[in-house]
């Protein structure tokens, strides 16, 4: 049995492509192929090819999605008190900064930012003759509740006794005059406020 | 235009598999001009699959499934004489590099007869071992399967054989 076996392997090679039948055939091959050509496909196709052909629309939709996101969040910072996309600014564009605060320095300094917000939005509404009462108060409110907050931090920078941070907290509180300054004209909506701080 | 790596990928893939697919396609239908036409169609069909953006992962195993699926489509057709008839009327007739028709030997003609009658699940692997060269690990690969199934297959395909063997001799 194991000799016919072998002998079959060997006789079974003979059953093979004449040299000019192999060479027509690669040639008519050939000739196939350029007719239908494959820029991109291939049967060794890579990882990452695959991955993408396979989640294009997932990934399109993605992009989409994305992209809407990021044109809500632009378009929203920019907005005023009463406009829809306000709630956005405030609710997601200003806290997603505040997430990136970490110290008490640096969170004193976002709440400064913050105070900054809403002087030049209140300033913006006055110029555009859009500053309803309801609107003055809740900027009133908000710019109250900045300086509140940032009075905390300055504080909890200067009860550690430490004098690098007394250093640091004098630097932000002059930072926080100098947007006062700076924004003078937002400020004298806000005169019955208490814009002193436990540095001054 | 045409990506020419993938194209010389291809036409590496033919070089490599051409003789092999027409040894299988040829023990199969057992006409040669039909195995020849096969395999053409096998290869072109293969590359326009591939063209197509379809993903190929087992391309060897996909070059005789595509061949198999048009064996079955031919034998539909009845344009295909079996090859045990083939071999009870004259003997099997094997093309050879020198262009000279020659038979095969009396024992291989012998064994080709009693490959021919098993099943195809048998059939199939044998000829595959025995005529196309392939280890039981290749034609795992080609088949999907495991390679310990087709190593059983083969055994039991070839005990069988062994037995019609021993039958046929004992009659005589």
């Amino acid at each position: 049995m194991k000799r016919r076996l072998e002998l079959l392997q060997q006789e079974s090679l003979q059953a093979a492509l004449y040299d000019e039948e192999r060479h027509m055939m690669r040639e008519a091959l050939l000739d196939y192929i350029h007719q239908n050509p494959a820029p991109s496909a291939s049967y060794r196709s890579t990882g990452r090819s695959t991955f993408l052909k396979r989640n294009r629309n997932r990934l399109l939709v993605m992009a989409i999605i994305l992209l809407a996101v990021a044109s809500v969040v632009f378009t929203a910072q920019r907005s005023a008190p009463g406009d829809t996309l306000y709630v956005v600014k405030r609710g997601v564009n200003e806290r997603a900064q505040g997430m990136f605060a970490f110290s008490a320095e640096a969170k004193a300094r976002h709440q400064v930012g913050m105070m900054e917000h809403r002087l030049v939005e209140v300033i913006e509404l006055d110029a555009s003759g859009t500053l309803t009462p309801e609107r003055h108060e809740a900027l009133r409110a908000d710019f109250k509740d900045h300086i509140g907050v940032f009075n905390t931090h300055l504080k909890s920078l200067i009860d550690t006794g430490k004098e690098q941070n007394i250093a640091k907290a004098a630097l932000v509180n002059a930072y926080f005059n100098t947007t006062l300054n700076k924004n003078a004209r937002g400020v004298r909506f806000f005169l019955d406020i208490n814009t002193q701080t436990i540095v001054q | 235009m045409p990506s020419s790596k993938k194209t010389e990928e291809f036409i590496k893939l033919y070089d490599d598999m051409a003789d092999q697919l027409f040894r299988h396609c040829f023990f199969k239908v057992s006409n040669r001009e039909l195995a020849l036409d096969l395999v053409q169609e096998t290869f072109s069909r293969t590359w326009e699959y591939i063209a197509s953006g379809k993903k190929v992962n087992n391309v060897r195993g996909f070059l005789f499934k595509v061949a198999n699926n048009l064996i079955i489509d031919e034998y539909r057709k009845k344009k295909v004489v079996s090859l045990e008839k083939l071999q009870e009327r004259t003997g099997f007739d094997a093309p050879v590099q020198d262009h000279k028709k020659t038979m095969f030997s009396v024992e291989v003609d012998n064994i080709l007869k009693h490959i021919n009658k098993l099943d195809k699940k048998y059939r199939d692997v044998i000829l595959m071992r025995y005529v196309n060269d392939y280890s039981p690990k290749e034609i795992a690969s080609i088949l999907g399967e495991s390679e310990n199934a087709v190593s059983v297959r083969i055994n039991r395909g070839l005990k069988k054989v062994q037995e019609m063997i021993n039958v046929h001799t004992s009659d005589l």
